[in-house]
């Protein structure tokens, strides 16, 4: 079960994020976004992040796709094409070249896996409730002053958004 | 069965999707969404780390939703910063914005 989503899913976000960045119109490249984040949400379930794919869905569907759809809508870019460079040819030699070497290293490291079994809060049921309950223990507690760090960098972002973009 | 390799292949492969958009095109809208895709392939990845190496400790759940933070803070900014490009001078291509370029 979890080896079909993780394929489905997978090969979901590779094809949305391949049309982002090579559809010619913005707009379907800002929805081809939108789906390249679902699918990643459904891999984070797969990993047994039930709150990370809570949170994917709200910050980056709900919040970072809807400001990028305003912003091509706002600049009125919607029908222009997007171009591309002079480097296209030997970027994407690059990109593959680097996808050959890190998936040669990848499976050729001995990743130190750990032999815990069992456990681990399943895809659905009862024992996914402890997973976010440590999560919240952790976050509210050890890490509270990266927590309260967070929230002043967001006040300091959103005055700062405000300040560049205000009309003048 | 699901191991850490294939999660880290598929987190190796969106990297570097959103490295090819990122340098390759000249729209600053569709650079920022390769900018988001190279994000959301390293959170795959450390969350993939996270659930296989040490499964019981979370850290790197921790990791990733200050990530998200930083991330959406850094969309706010960028497009704040392109709207104001945009009223100023029409345009958002990043080959267009030399204003500092020697």
């Amino acid at each position: 079960m979890v080896t079909i989503v993780f394929f489905v899913a997978g090969i979901t976000a590779i094809l949305a994020s391949v049309a982002v960045v090579s559809v010619p119109s913005i707009f379907t490249a800002a929805l081809s976004l939108v789906v390249s984040f679902v699918a990643i949400a459904v891999l984070y379930i797969t990993l047994d992040a039930d709150f990370l794919a809570a949170a994917q869905f709200m910050v980056y569907v709900g919040g970072i796709a809807v400001l990028i759809l305003f912003a091509v809508m706002m600049t009125g870019q919607v029908n222009r094409a997007s171009r591309s460079n002079r480097l296209t040819i030997i970027v994407g030699i690059t990109g593959i070249l680097a996808f050959t070497a890190l998936a040669f290293l990848i499976n050729n490291t001995a990743w130190p896996i750990s032999s815990f079994e069992g456990i681990l809060p399943p895809m659905v049921g009862d024992a996914s409730a402890d997973s976010n309950i440590y999560l919240a223990d952790i976050l509210f507690g050890k890490y509270l002053l990266t927590f309260e760090l967070a929230g002043v960098l967001l006040l300091v972002a959103t005055i700062a958004a405000l300040v560049i973009a205000r009309e003048r | 069965m699901i191991e850490l390799q294939h999660y880290l292949i598929l987190a190796a492969a969106l990297f570097c999707v959103g490295f090819f958009g990122a340098i390759s095109r000249k729209n600053m809208i569709v650079i920022l969404m390769s900018i988001e895709i190279m994000l959301n392939a390293i959170n795959l990845s450390i969350v993939a780390f996270s659930r296989f190496v040490v499964p019981l400790e979370m850290v790197g759940h921790i990791f990733v939703i200050f990530i998200f933070t930083v991330a959406a803070v850094e969309v706010a900014v960028a497009l704040a910063i392109l709207l104001a490009m945009y009223s100023r001078r029409n345009t958002v291509e990043a080959t267009d914005m030399d204003l500092m370029k020697w």
